[in-house]
């Protein structure tokens, strides 16, 4: 019996470790069954969840924003002439 | 020389897009500058191979793709975690040690329009260990599939997401003790 349960309630840290996963390829059905069972009884692996989904979303707008911004960098003039002038130098 | 002349064309007409693209990949200003001098330089010394085939345009940004790519491998190559080593924050039987569920009734757009905890957050993901941080970028800067990252990063598929489950962890107990 004890087997049995640890067969399908996993432990939090290995919930975690799926949440992750699951990002980036696609569980097994057994390992989506027992993720979906474990998170409704257990807040803090649903708050985890939570906190990566804001995670994952804040650092795709970070990319954005330093992607947004790079127009306006007046810095660029001067990368032209450095590598010109590095380059044919050589 | 026809050469140099084709060269300094060149770089005056890519280098900003070379750069936008680079530091959207890096989030750094100096390591997108490094690799666009870098893949220029690259460029000049293979000149006489391109046979203009393809777009010179086309061909540059295939250079450089490879260049983001070996920065990446380089920098977050050696991660080779001992995967039995116990993961931070649970006991032995795999429970959280901290029951806390700080996360559950936020909203997310709320939070990351609200500066002060973006600016939490951002100095916690500054603090990550440098090699975790570049993990976690890996997805999303390289854009490509986990067992892509994992080939390219020389790391195996479980590693790769247990480092992202420690550095996810680590904010999450960073947040917590600056935020909330």
């Amino acid at each position: 019996m004890n087997n049995l349960m640890s067969n399908i309630f996993l432990p939090c840290v290995k919930v975690t470790e799926l949440i992750e996963r699951r990002n980036f390829e696609k569980l097994s059905f057994i390992e989506n069954t027992q993720l979906e069972l474990h998170k409704k009884m257990c807040e803090p692996c649903r708050s985890y969840e939570k906190e990566s989904l804001l995670i994952d979303s804040f650092i795709k707008k970070k990319n954005a924003k330093s992607f947004d911004g790079v127009n306006q960098d007046s810095e660029k003039g001067n990368l032209k002439a450095k590598i010109i002038s590095n380059t044919l130098s050589k | 020389m026809e050469r140099d002349k084709v060269f300094t064309n060149w770089v005056n007409q890519y280098t900003d897009k070379l750069y936008s693209w680079t530091l959207y990949k890096t989030s750094s200003k100096e390591v997108a500058e490094d690799i666009v001098q870098d893949t220029f330089l690259s460029v000049y010394s293979s000149m006489d191979k391109f046979e203009n085939k393809s777009e010179p345009y086309t061909w540059i940004m295939s250079i450089l793709n490879n260049k983001i790519i070996d920065y990446y491998k380089k920098n977050v190559k050696n991660i080779v975690k001992p995967s039995n080593e116990p993961v931070n924050g649970f006991d032995d039987k795999g429970s959280w040690l901290d029951k806390k569920v700080v996360f559950l009734d936020l909203d997310e757009d709320e939070l990351l329009d609200n500066s002060g905890f973006v600016e939490t957050l951002e100095n916690c993901y500054e603090n990550l260990p440098d090699k975790w941080r570049k993990s976690i970028q890996a997805k999303y800067i390289l854009n490509i599939n986990s067992s892509e990252i994992c080939q390219e990063l020389g790391i195996t598929p479980s590693n790769y997401w247990k480092i992202i489950q420690r550095a996810k962890l680590q904010l999450k107990g960073c947040l917590e003790l600056n935020w909330f």
